[in-house]
Formats: C-alpha cells, structure tokens, sequence
C-alpha cells in the first residue's frame, strides 16, 4: 500500500483559501477575515464571501535556511508578510534570484504554485504564493 | 447569431530562462551550430514550484481579466496538455476551483500533442455557436523537458495560454476553422517514459510541412482566401525555422509571421506554442486585421483557423500582462540550477 502523509480532507475543505486567498466579510459591520472565522468580533455570525485583492504589498520578510522536512529540496524559503488591501497575509515569496533586492513596500503579485508534494504517488498540494513583480 | 471568437485571451511564461550556449556548454556542443539549426536562443523553465497545473492557471486568470466576464459565467474549461502532472486526475476540475468556476460547468483534458490547445479552442467555439453555453475556456499548456543532451533539452519549455470563447465583446471573429489529421509517426512518448522520442526523419516534410501547409490550404481553398488577404499568420512552433518555411510554402511573406514567433525568445511551449503567438499578435493588431493561425501535433494533426479583429480589440491589450511583460522580465539560470528546477537530479536513497 501507498503512504499518504499529507491530510487530503484538510487540503480539499480549505481550497478556496488556498487556491483563490477567498475570505470572508461580515454581512453585519463589514469585516473582514482571513482566513475565515465563524463569528464576528461584532458578534454576527452572518458572511459573505470575499475575494482578497491579486496585487499587495510586501510588508517584510525573512529567508529560512533551515525548513521542514517537506521543503527540505525548496532551501531557501523567503517568507513574507503581505498588505492585500489592509489584509495581512502570511506566504512564500518565490521567482526571486537575489533576495537582497526585495524591500518592505515592494509591490508583489498572487501567484498559483506547487506547495507540498506527497511523495510521488501522493496528491499535490496547491495554493497561493507571492512574487514580485518587477524582476529580482 | 452574434459573432463568435475570442473575448479575452491570457498567456503565462515562467520567469526562468536558461540559454542555447549554456546547455551547449555543459553537453560539449557548439553553441552556434545549435542556435544555426533551431534559431532559439533561450527557452523558459518553470520554478520548481510550477507545472502545467500552475501555468494552466495563471494564464487563465489573465484570459478573465481580459475578458472582464465573471469565471462564473464560463461554462466549459478545455485543456490541451501533454505534460499532466497526474496521469490520472484532470487540470481542468483544478482550473474550476482555482478559478471560480461554477460546479455545472463541461470540463475535461485534451491530449493531441502539441495541437490539443486548439482544438480545445474548436471544442468551445462549437459549445457557444450550438448555444449550449455562453463563455468557453480554452487551454493550451506544457511543461515539458526533453532528455538532457538530446536535441529537444534546447528547445523543450514550458508556458501557457488562455482564450475565452463567447458570442458577445468578441476581439477576434473566428471565421472558419479547417482539419487535416493522419496517422504519421513522427514523434511519440509511450506511456511512463519520460521522454518523447522522433521517429528517424519524419518530423519535417511527412509530419510537420503536410499538416500545416494542407490545413491551410484546406481552409482557403473552401473559403476563397488567398494569402495576400492575411494580415498575419502564426504557426506551431517547435523551432523558429519552421513556421518560417511554413509561410514561404503558403506564399506569405515574412513580415506577416514575423510578430507571431516567440520560440527563439522562450523555446517550443508545446500547447502553448502557436496560442502564445497569436496572444502576441493581438497585443500588436489593428482591429479588422485577418489572421490565420496554424497549429500541429504530431501524430499527426493540424487546426487551420482564420480569425479577423474587431474595434474592441485595442482596449482589451492592457487589461492584463502582455506577452511582451513577460518575455522582458526574466531571471537567468545555470544547468545545474535547471536540473534542480526540473527534479532531473538523481538522489540515491
């Protein structure tokens, strides 16, 4: 039989997130979350869902030599924070050759990427990721 | 009926590129001879985050933007590939959730070689004209590497390109679509291999030149067109010398193909190929410019269309990143670093 490591009923129940950075907004006050919460800080459990903007801004950034097993081939891995309209979102910045180029404030677009593979039988993770957009 | 065609289009090209002389370099050939027999002088590389799936994607998105329809309102998504990243599980149910697509929507992948993208295109066209649905999405994508120090490790690349079918805003009529399909063997891949191979010398005259020159003529024979009513032609592009014989075999001069022809900037994107040379002629058109439009899969097939642009056309061109976008803004790599992009390095474990 073939190991399966990675959860696929989490991966499938959370694809909008993953796959189109779908959050919520409140129907009440207007928040916004993402990811997705069940009840408003305004107490309403009432949302709509919500398209996150494709383009944002690079708040700030790290790169991580040392990485989970899974990303162990993937080194180095730039994690950046990022501004997509007033939402902060966590991701890997990723098409960038000499990080010492990326700044706080760079523009930076969503991208579609591989995130995790399950081996080479196993189902492949997909999700959003960041990159900037003017080449570096 | 309103004219149908293309109501938005959308390319991808990945950022990478590694050049004829660094491959040539590594495999002892001589750069310039290379260079002589393909006129390619770099091809593009995904990261090693990014397949077909990926670039399927991204270039759909564009397509949407340039549409500026809702993926809601598609009805069908068609992808020609032949470079799945699962041998069994479609890139077309992914596209559905990466796009927003509603559940009740046609959706399946077409394999064909190089030529499944347009007919992915044929499939929608007829979906819009017969009115079963009133947006189709076409696909045409690849990301595929040829075995190292062959001769297709030059050329083979990866890229995708989207169109959106519908019957109303439409930027390109397509007028008149035409087929010539034979079993030629000129160039397969079995089944779990890794690499296609060709078939001795049958790529060019028997595969390629028949195909692509009898569609042509097929589709102006029975619509009366002559070359000189072309504006532009685009044909698959495996190489850049031979779309160029294609058009002098057609009698079309080659400023007319000129614009079409990407694959000495990023190499053969397979499916993507021709569909990202028409991408790059409608970023450059005037509205009521015919264009024909040539694809090949070997095996052996070729789609023959003939489109012509609309006053809409120009208006769409910036709503999304061009082709041009993309082949300025790329990021060079060594062999080394394309082996670690392509999980081509064997790890002993």
């Amino acid at each position: 039989m073939v190991d399966q490591r990675l959860s696929i009923p989490r991966y499938w129940r959370r694809m909008p997130q993953y796959y189109r950075l779908e959050g919520v907004q409140c129907a009440k006050c207007g928040r916004i979350y993402y990811p997705p919460r069940a009840v408003c800080e305004c107490g309403s459990r009432e949302f709509k869902p919500y398209q996150l903007p494709t383009v944002g801004k690079l708040i700030n950034y790290t790169i991580l030599y040392s990485v989970p097993a899974e990303f162990e081939k993937m080194k180095p891995l730039i994690i950046g924070v990022v501004d997509l309209g007033g939402i902060k979102v966590v991701g890997q910045i990723v098409d960038c050759m000499n990080p010492e180029k990326l700044n706080p404030g760079m523009e930076v677009e969503v991208v579609f990427r591989m995130v995790k593979m399950d081996g080479t039988y196993g189902l492949i993770n997909y999700g959003y990721k960041f990159r900037p957009i003017e080449n570096c | 009926m309103n004219k149908v065609g293309i109501v938005g289009w959308g390319v991808y090209i990945p950022r990478f590129r590694i050049s004829t002389k660094e491959i040539a370099r590594v495999w002892g050939d001589d750069p310039l001879r290379i260079k002589d027999l393909y006129w390619v002088e770099e091809r593009s590389v995904g990261g090693p985050d990014e397949d077909a799936v990926t670039m399927a994607v991204e270039a759909a998105r564009n397509a949407l933007r340039r549409a500026g329809i809702d993926a809601r309102e598609l009805g069908s998504v068609f992808v020609g590939t032949e470079s799945k990243p699962y041998a069994v599980k479609p890139i077309a149910s992914i596209l559905i959730e990466a796009l927003g697509m509603k559940k009740q929507s046609f959706a399946v992948d077409m394999e064909f070689a190089c030529k499944a993208g347009s007919d992915a295109i044929v499939n929608a066209t007829g979906l819009v004209k017969s009115g079963f649905i009133k947006y189709g999405l076409a696909v045409g994508v690849d990301h595929s590497h040829g075995e190292p120090g062959e001769h297709l490790d030059y050329t083979v690349s990866g890229g995708a390109a989207a169109y959106i079918i519908g019957a109303d805003s439409v930027v390109a009529e397509i007028e008149h679509i035409y087929a010539y399909n034979s079993d030629t063997p000129d160039f397969w891949r079995r089944d779990g291999m890794p690499y296609a191979v060709h078939g001795e010398s049958f790529t060019g005259e028997p595969a390629y030149f028949r195909h692509v020159v009898n569609a042509a003529k097929a589709l102006m024979e029975a619509t009366g067109l002559k070359p000189s009513d072309f504006d532009y032609a685009v044909f698959h592009q495996p190489n850049a010398r031979f779309p160029v014989r294609a058009a002098q075999m057609l009698g079309i001069p080659l400023e007319k193909v000129k614009l079409g022809i990407v694959v000495d900037r990023i190499g053969n994107t397979y499916n993507g190929a021709v569909l990202i040379g028409l991408a790059n002629i409608l970023e450059n058109a005037k509205p009521g410019s015919r264009i024909l439009m040539v694809s090949f899969g070997s095996g052996a097939g070729s789609n023959a269309f003939s489109l012509v642009t609309t006053d809409l056309l120009p208006e769409r061109v910036n709503r999304a990143r061009t082709v041009s976008y993309y082949l300025e803004n790329k990021s060079y790599i060594d062999y080394a670093l394309y082996l670690r992009f392509r999980n081509l390095i064997k790890i002993i474990q």
